[in-house]
């Protein structure tokens, strides 16, 4: 009989993982993504242009950064509400700290991305060892982190440092470092996740934590892991949205809360767990991020933007789930009458 | 039995460990204040002078300061309806009356520098009234549902005069109507609350005239632009109570200029008064509108989002022109007047004041002196704002290198005392 861990690695052989797979599973985020670059050269091209895309990349690749740490904690069946605080804290413990001073950045830095994985690592104790819903903990422990950062600014914002400020804002090859950043996340993510031992147990602890406790693989380490490196990833995208704004709100984070989890939802991770999709999340943060600069440059008021922002998320993740083809047919059927009872997509 | 012991041996370590992480961060993050969501309570019993503050240089920017002191005689003194930069232009004593009073304070959203400050200039309004008994504080940390229901805490346990910062609009008209049929004077400021009648719903809501501002801003753009300004604004969240009456009034005054300015966007651009936000904002407006060269913010202090935008579209820097800048908007534009000569911004500033008139008025009417020199009882109390900075005639007030980048000095709070209230 092989060992548990072969049985694990096989088990993760069988899904099929290869470079050239990984494009084929991000393959309906990339047609969604293509549909909106259509529809903006068609309605609005002057969001395509250079300037546009190098002023709405910072924001996608900010998301992107916080979405993957939303993924991984989705894709072990979990949630993460606990995003939005975890930013804040980062962004105010990076500026509070360092205050302006250069040679403050680096201990700033530490000591941000530290408060924000103790947090991670309180998440994963109270879902793992505590048996809390992950909804609830990671609510109470963004109200203790909007707690903290209220204590720690007392409601007095401060401004990053010009270091920070300009290496975030500054380019390189033409394109701004927080793209860089965040294509470093992604490689990482995607190459551990997919390509070594602990990534395919993470995966297979994800699609069903009992069998892999069954099968010897210590589940209540990969949970807590999994909400400290997600803290991780909120802690860095904190750090260089305060970086980017310059002087972060005390609230920064709050927009991002949804945010991730739309786009870890439209680049095809299951809500439910196991099936997890990095470059899919990253895609989506894009698509996120050039659908708002499209949305805003038609002028559309805030309204309507927000109810083509929400059919067009309704839509993409009809489509990523595999639920859009026949959820058309049944529209189109019903359009043009042809049929009185509607088909359920399983029935297809 | 050992699986419940175990669960409880950790959830104390959780919590051991929670303590342990905010014990921690209050200790980095120093000391005062009460947190959001917390009511505060500070007897206020010492006297205190309000003292006139735009003149003092403290630790502001050497010698670029002197380019412009604050402007402090664009409106006449005295009156009610023209603010005034670093003083309020009344004598608070002479409202104190005799009656013994409970004074609260109430802020939708309360954790910004703005508001901080606003908070420490009505403790030192309300402290001139040796009859002030409590002085009690709450943020509602955007919480309508707190919001409301600690009006009508307050207006249970007797307090008597409660100043509001409404960011809920309508939905907080019952929560004032109720305290004001219990007697209490509810005096609102900065912002229209909802459509609530004076004197019924709420003793007075003070405001600034926004025809007026309007008409600023439009005359600025005139006279700093070398051609046409085609003008924008970009403002808070959707629906807000001041981007409306700001960009009618700009469309009124921009058919004065003989096409010198024109509006191009004539429905305020949402940016949620934060500096995110208004960046993604600015981006989508100047694809939209690649010619705009003029911009009103209704919160001036995320005018260097605004400038960003510019700067990474390529674009020049725009004309700014509008209301609330900061400390580090002051900063930014000393910086920026050097290095770039076209570089035109101007503000209307003094808005923490507001809450100051919106207490006397409140306090008046309490102890019932007839008070017509705060302005009308009825209707709103619209005043005009002044202006504090205009790079066009060289005004620019001094920077502080050691405020916080929101400090607003404009307020009737001298450099020491703003440094007090946001250290």
């Amino acid at each position: 009989m092989p060992a548990p861990e072969a049985q694990v690695a096989s088990a993760a052989e069988k899904r099929g993982f290869s470079a050239k797979s990984l494009l084929g599973q991000d393959r309906m985020i990339w047609i969604v993504l293509l549909v909106l670059v259509v529809l903006c050269a068609i309605f609005e091209p002057a969001t395509l242009k250079g300037n546009a895309v190098l002023a709405m990349l910072p924001f996608a690749a900010i998301l992107a950064i916080a979405a993957i740490g939303q993924c991984l904690v989705i894709q072990q069946g979990g949630i993460d509400f606990s995003v939005a605080g975890s930013m804040t804290l980062a962004a105010a413990i990076v500026t509070g700290h360092a205050n302006g001073d250069e040679g403050q950045l680096v201990g700033a830095i530490v000591m941000a991305l530290v408060a924000v994985m103790i947090a991670g690592l309180i998440n994963g104790i109270a879902i793992s060892w505590l048996r809390i819903t992950p909804i609830i903990a990671t609510l109470a422990t963004n109200a203790l982190l909007v707690g903290a950062v209220q204590t720690y600014t007392n409601g007095i914002p401060k401004q990053a440092t010009a270091g920070l400020h300009n290496f975030v804002v500054d380019k390189s090859l033409g394109l701004p470092h927080t793209v860089f950043l965040a294509a470093a996340f992604v490689i990482a993510a995607a190459l551990v996740l997919n390509f070594t031992v602990v990534g395919r147990r993470f995966i297979v602890i994800g699609s069903n934590p009992l069998a892999a406790g069954a099968v010897g693989l210590p589940v209540p380490l990969y949970v807590i892991g999994t909400y400290v490196l997600a803290a991780f990833c909120y802690g860095v995208a904190g750090i260089v949205l305060a970086g980017y704004v310059k002087t972060p709100g005390i609230d920064i984070g709050n927009t991002y809360l949804l945010s991730t989890i739309t786009a870890v939802v439209v680049g095809g991770t299951a809500l439910g767990g196991g099936r997890g999709r990095i470059v899919g999340t990253a895609l989506a943060a894009l698509f996120l991020g050039q659908l708002q600069a499209f949305i805003g440059a038609t002028g559309a008021p805030s309204s309507v933007s927000l109810l083509v922002q929400s059919a067009t998320i309704a839509v993409a993740v009809s489509f990523s789930t595999g639920r859009g083809g026949p959820a058309l047919a049944n529209l189109a059927r019903l359009v043009s009458g042809s049929g009185s009872r509607l088909r359920r997509p399983a029935d297809t | 039995m050992s699986l419940e012991r175990s669960t409880a041996s950790r959830l104390i370590v959780v919590i051991g460990f929670c303590l342990a992480i905010v014990l921690g961060l209050t200790a980095c993050g120093g000391s005062s204040s009460s947190s959001g969501g917390e009511t505060a309570e500070a007897t206020t019993t010492e006297s205190e002078t309000a003292t006139p503050p735009a003149e003092e240089e403290g630790e502001a920017e050497g010698g670029e300061a002197a380019e412009g002191e604050a402007e402090t005689t664009s409106a006449e003194s005295g009156s009610w309806e023209n603010m005034l930069v670093g003083e309020l232009g009344f004598d608070m004593s002479k409202y104190c009356g005799q009656k013994p009073m409970k004074i609260g304070s109430i802020d939708g959203f309360g954790s910004n520098t703005w508001r901080v400050q606003v908070r420490a200039l009505l403790e030192k309004t309300a402290s001139e009234c040796p009859n002030v008994t409590s002085y009690e504080y709450f943020n509602a940390n955007l919480d309508p549902e707190k919001y409301n229901s600690t009006i009508s805490a307050w207006a249970a346990q007797g307090v008597n005069v409660i100043v509001a910062f409404d960011d809920f609009g309508q939905a907080a008209v019952p929560a004032y109507r109720a305290a004001q049929l219990q007697g209490v004077k509810v005096v609102t400021d900065n912002a229209t609350p909802g459509n609530a009648r004076v004197p019924q719903d709420v003793t007075a809501a003070v405001i600034t005239n926004w025809a007026n501002a309007a008409e600023q801003w439009v005359n600025f753009f005139a006279g700093a632009t070398k051609g046409t300004a085609k003008v924008a604004l970009i403002g808070g969240p959707a629906g807000n109570q001041n981007d409306t009456p700001a960009i009618e009034g700009i469309k009124a005054a921009a058919e004065k200029t003989n096409g010198k300015v024109e509006l191009i966007e004539t429905e305020p651009v949402v940016g949620n008064w934060e500096a995110a936000k208004t960046q993604q904002a600015t981006t989508a407006l100047l694809t939209k509108h690649p010619d705009v060269n003029a911009v009103v913010l209704t919160a001036q202090f995320v005018a260097p989002a605004v400038n960003q935008a510019f700067e990474e579209a390529g674009k020049p820097l725009p004309l700014t022109a509008g209301e609330a800048t900061s400390n580090e908007v002051i900063c930014e534009s000393l910086k920026l007047a050097k290095e770039d000569p076209n570089y035109q911004a101007m503000s209307l500033d003094a808005t923490g004041n507001q809450a100051a008139l919106a207490l006397a008025k409140g306090v008046a009417a309490y102890q019932e002196i007839e008070a017509p020199e705060l302005g009308p009882t009825e209707g709103l109390t619209e005043v005009n704002m002044p202006v504090y900075m205009d790079t066009s005639t060289g005004v620019i007030p001094p920077c502080s290198k050691t405020l916080p980048p929101g400090a607003d000095l404009s307020m009737a709070m001298t450099e020491e005392e703003v440094a007090k209230a946001t250290g």
